[in-house]
């Protein structure tokens, strides 16, 4: 029931470059039920014979973040699934806030489609993200 | 490309909306940075020579924006800044132009 699915999160710090979406690829795997997801290159690729309806969610915390729009979406073989994207202006100083940006999605897949999960953020500058997690499941 | 927005930015003279207008795009192969859409009306999409000759200016802004990044950061708070201030006026003292003063010369731009 609800394979495939898989969890998977990243504790290193990662740049994020100013205005540019950007892939973020977990690279510790807690969950990772039928091999669908590589870690390698952070896809989530739907194996054969499992077509169906997934649900997808990731998330990234970025450091002392000076509010500005931020983003996070989910590309499905390397375009973006722009009504997947969810956009966040956080508001208050930047000393030590570190929001958590995230996106949730629902796609029909096929076998051989592959979905990544990415970031962007436009503060002025590149900034650090500290935590990023990528899972999902099959529906049915 | 490194700092390929402020490039941009460079070459049209102003700031796009770069959700929309011009997107940017890195995939995580390495190769870093590049123009996924171009949607400006004002120019044509820059070729990578008329980008690379903008490099220096570039690499001015990013390293500007992450020290006025760093300012904002030990400026403090507003509340720690109206504080300074109520006791400045309060006493005569002027701990809150120092701080300013401070901030700004410990963060010097380019």
């Amino acid at each position: 029931m609800n394979t495939p699915s898989f969890f998977a999160y990243k504790a290193a710090a990662t740049t994020l470059s100013d205005n540019t979406t950007t892939q973020l690829i977990p690279t510790s795997v807690v969950h990772n039920d039928g091999t669908a997801y590589d870690s390698s290159n952070g896809r989530f690729t739907i194996p054969s014979g499992q077509d169906g309806l997934y649900f997808l969610y990731g998330a990234f915390r970025i450091n002392n973040y000076d509010p500005n729009r931020t983003a996070a979406v989910f590309f499905v073989n390397g375009s973006e699934t722009n009504w997947s994207l969810t956009e966040h202006a956080p508001e208050g100083g930047l000393t030590s806030r570190r929001p958590v940006i995230h996106s949730t999605h629902m796609a029909a897949l096929s076998a051989t489609d592959y979905v990544d999960f990415r970031g962007f953020q436009a503060s002025g500058s590149s900034d650090t993200v500290l935590n990023i997690v990528f899972g999902g499941f099959k529906i049915r | 490309m490194e700092n390929l927005d402020k490039k941009i930015i460079l070459y049209l003279g102003r700031t796009p909306d770069f959700i929309e207008e011009i997107k940017l795009q890195d995939d995580g192969t390495g190769a870093g940075p590049y123009i996924k859409h171009w949607g400006a009306s004002d120019k044509v999409k820059p070729t990578d020579s008329q980008l690379n000759a903008l490099a220096t200016e570039a690499t001015k802004l990013e390293n500007n924006a992450k020290v006025d990044k760093k300012r904002k950061l030990e400026y403090l708070s507003w509340k720690e800044q109206m504080e300074m201030i109520y006791k400045d006026q309060k006493n005569g003292t002027t701990t809150f132009k120092d701080h300013c003063d401070k901030v700004r010369s410990d963060n010097p731009k380019e």
